[in-house]
């Protein structure tokens, strides 16, 4: 460990003994202990995601009708959703109707409403005393409810205005959200990369200027909140790896994980990442002291088994979608040859290997859609650059990838060490993969799944991959090269809000 | 750095204003009403009867898919080959634009109209609907050798024309419409946060890069 390192490894302990021995409560001091740096990336996302709720038009974020519902069953009733059909309330079905919803997503050419009439038209509808009750969230019903339940406190301070009223608030709680994911992604580059304090702020901005992570954060959706979750359970760890497994942390991670299973499905592709993660800290720790190792173990499965526990029991009579979903896919995955299964998912990601079954004819994934899709694929994916600009953004990638590999060669005795680290967040990232492309080869539509933004819960090693990069230009320059990438993803930022402005307001 | 980088992305911003987008040129006038058939492989659909403008840059296509594949199309008027145009892989949704390349300025689609417009379909592996709507048997989509029971609808694009900067009234005055402020200050809320991130990130990197 350098000097740098160790000085700064010190730090947060000695912040931790003055902010005891002043009193102050826990929390309270650790709150006081977030660097301001990390605040400010908060800051720059929850703004930026703010800014894309405006320019977004209502309900042009993928699945943001049905996430609605799903809030309005949940507030108005107090029930989860019973049905996936998508016939929602009477109240936002107006709302749609008067927005021209049908019209517009996946239709490129069509714009928003254009003429005072429509807008007169809108807000007389959303007047009129309908009924915001409704059974069916559509694609949404099948999720866990904890960012719904959430989102019901928006909702409820809106409840004296229309639906438009109630989902701008909504998507504030969502920008909120991003603003905690930019935050969990600078701590994780801090934890990864103690030694080089600037490009903690390189990573954070990074992340925080991600245009799909303003954009998802800017909508309702319960991806935003996930991303929150993934970010912060990167950071756990990290700080596990770094600090140890104490018992505070053990909690800590277990609760991540009771939060993330308990927002989206999704997120349970992180967890045997987190598992193995977990046991490989506690052999290190009973190294130590088997019997604090063994209770650290205990309690982050305890923490993260006990809610869910809970909300299996509490749901498992009625015969909710929510379960209903677990063991639907399950039952589709164990339905198909795992070889094509196997194959399948790889081919969603990768080129297809000599002597695999083709799926995907006439395109390469990998390029067309994920890095395509992360360039720019916004709105209901129905909005996209020019071509060229796919190629352009080919150059400052390959760039970047030319950095972060130099990066790691140089440092490889560092990567070394830290192998087992590594492996579990490559397990991580695996185990998330998968899950997208299992439900993409279960579904039987091939690509339906190809959303990039199933990408962002390893949002925190995109930024992890922008600070290395930066440190990849060499001591020198370096800081020119941060610079640089925060300048690169600020232009990305911007022409994408430009890029949705001229689609649905042009 | 700071202060050159964000005067290029000002440059950046500029020059995307400036430029002319594309407008609507022309359509067939069939609407998007019906589903008129789809196909889950290759396939070639032909379309008689269109009559593209002279001027036409790209056409758009009534064709939906989640993983849309490669479009490769002919536009004829008898035996000659008037135009071509191609479409790769990996689009999605409805409305894809294929651009088009006229083979000698002098093939003038107007005079050599009613023009035939051929698609070919390489790789599908997604479903791809034709959309449109119903029509004579003469006059509709064939496609694979069967006819489909209507015609699909078909927007011809053009280049040139007014550049963005001369529409930002018309941006702002539509940003004001269908949200939950009315009027100019969605703009107004939109550029001070876009401002303020500026800001804030610009603060952020003089104070933490040595």
């Amino acid at each position: 460990m350098s000097a740098a390192t160790a000085q700064d490894a010190a730090a947060p302990a000695r912040a931790t003994s003055r902010g005891r021995s002043r009193g102050r409560p826990r929390i309270r001091a650790r709150i006081h202990r977030v660097p301001v740096a990390a605040v400010a990336c908060a800051a720059v996302a929850c703004l930026n995601a703010t800014c894309w709720s405006i320019v977004l038009p209502p309900f042009e974020a993928p699945d943001e009708p049905a996430h609605f519902a799903y809030v309005a069953t949940l507030a108005e009733t107090g029930s989860l959703p019973s049905s996936n059909h998508e016939i929602f309330a009477p109240a936002e079905e107006i709302a749609l109707a008067g927005l021209h919803f049908p019209a517009v997503f996946f239709r490129p050419a069509e714009g928003t409403i254009s003429t005072q009439g429509e807008q007169s038209a809108l807000e007389h509808d959303l007047a009129l005393p309908l009924s915001r009750s409704g059974r069916e969230a559509g694609v949404a019903a099948t999720e866990p409810p904890l960012y719904y339940a959430l989102q019901t406190i928006p909702y409820e301070l809106g409840s004296g205005g229309t639906v438009l009223d109630r989902l701008a608030l909504m998507r504030l709680l969502s920008a909120f959200f991003g603003g905690l994911t930019a935050l969990f992604a600078y701590l994780f580059v801090r934890e990864a990369l103690p030694g080089e304090p600037w490009a903690w702020a390189v990573g954070g901005l990074g992340a925080a200027l991600a245009p799909l992570l303003g954009m998802i954060s800017g909508a309702v959706n319960p991806d935003a909140l996930c991303f929150a979750v993934s970010a912060a359970l990167f950071y756990l760890l990290a700080r596990a790896f770094r600090r140890g497994l104490t018992p505070a942390s053990s909690v800590a991670l277990g609760a991540a994980v009771a939060i993330g299973c308990l927002t989206k499905l999704s997120f349970l592709g992180l967890v045997p990442g987190v598992l193995l993660g977990l046991l490989a800290l506690a052999i290190r720790a009973a190294a130590a002291s088997p019997r604090r190792a063994l209770a650290s173990l205990t309690a982050a499965l305890a923490t993260a088994a006990v809610p869910l526990l809970l909300y299996a029991t509490l749901f498992a009579h009625d015969g909710s979608q929510q379960l209903g979903e677990i063991s639907g896919s399950a039952g589709d995955a164990s339905g198909g040859s795992l070889l094509h299964e196997l194959e399948y998912v790889w081919q969603f990601y990768l080129p297809r290997l000599p002597g695999m079954t083709a799926y995907f004819h006439g395109l390469l994934t990998t390029r067309v859609l994920w890095f395509d899709g992360l360039v720019g694929l916004y709105g209901w994916l129905d909005t996209t650059f020019p071509n060229w600009v796919y190629e352009a953004a080919l150059l400052p990638a390959a760039a970047l990838t030319m950095l972060l590999l130099r990066a790691l060669f140089a440092h490889r005795s560092a990567l070394h060490d830290r192998i087992v680290e590594v492996a579990v967040y490559a397990a991580m990232t695996a185990g998330m993969l998968a899950v997208v492309g299992v439900s993409d080869y279960a579904n039987g539509v091939p690509g339906e799944f190809r959303e990039p933004r199933y990408l962002l819960p390893m949002i925190a090693l995109w930024a992890l991959a922008l600070a290395l990069a930066a440190r990849g230009a060499g001591r020198r320059w370096a800081p020119a090269a941060g610079a640089l990438i925060v300048l690169t993803s600020f232009a990305h930022d911007a022409f994408s809000l430009l890029l949705v402005v001229s689609r649905y307001y042009g | 750095m700071l202060a050159a980088g964000l005067l290029l992305i000002s440059l950046g911003i500029a020059a995307v204003l400036s430029h002319a987008p594309q407008t609507l040129a022309k359509t067939n006038g069939v609407p998007l009403a019906t589903k008129l058939g789809g196909s889950r492989r290759d396939a070639v659909a032909c379309q008689a009867g269109e009559a593209p403008p002279r001027d036409a840059a790209s056409v758009r296509l009534g064709l939906f898919s989640m993983l849309g594949p490669k479009i490769a199309l002919e536009l004829r008027a008898g035996n000659r080959l008037l135009a071509t145009g191609t479409r790769g892989a990996g689009w999605d949704g409805t409305d894809v634009s294929v651009p088009l390349r006229w083979l000698s300025p002098t093939a003038s689609p107007v005079a050599a109209s009613p023009v035939a417009i051929c698609l070919r379909l390489d790789a599908v592996d997604s479903e791809v609907s034709f959309l449109g709507a119903d029509s004579s048997r003469e006059q509709a989509l064939h496609a694979q050798g069967a006819t489909l029971p209507g015609r699909m609808r078909i927007e011809y694009l053009r280049s040139g024309g007014a550049p963005w900067w001369s529409r930002m009234g018309t941006v702002v005055r539509n940003l004001g419409f269908g949200h939950a402020l009315s009027g100019g200050v969605n703009a107004l809320i939109a550029i001070l946060l876009a401002t303020s991130v500026i800001v804030v990130s610009s603060w952020l990197l003089l104070r933490e890069l040595p």
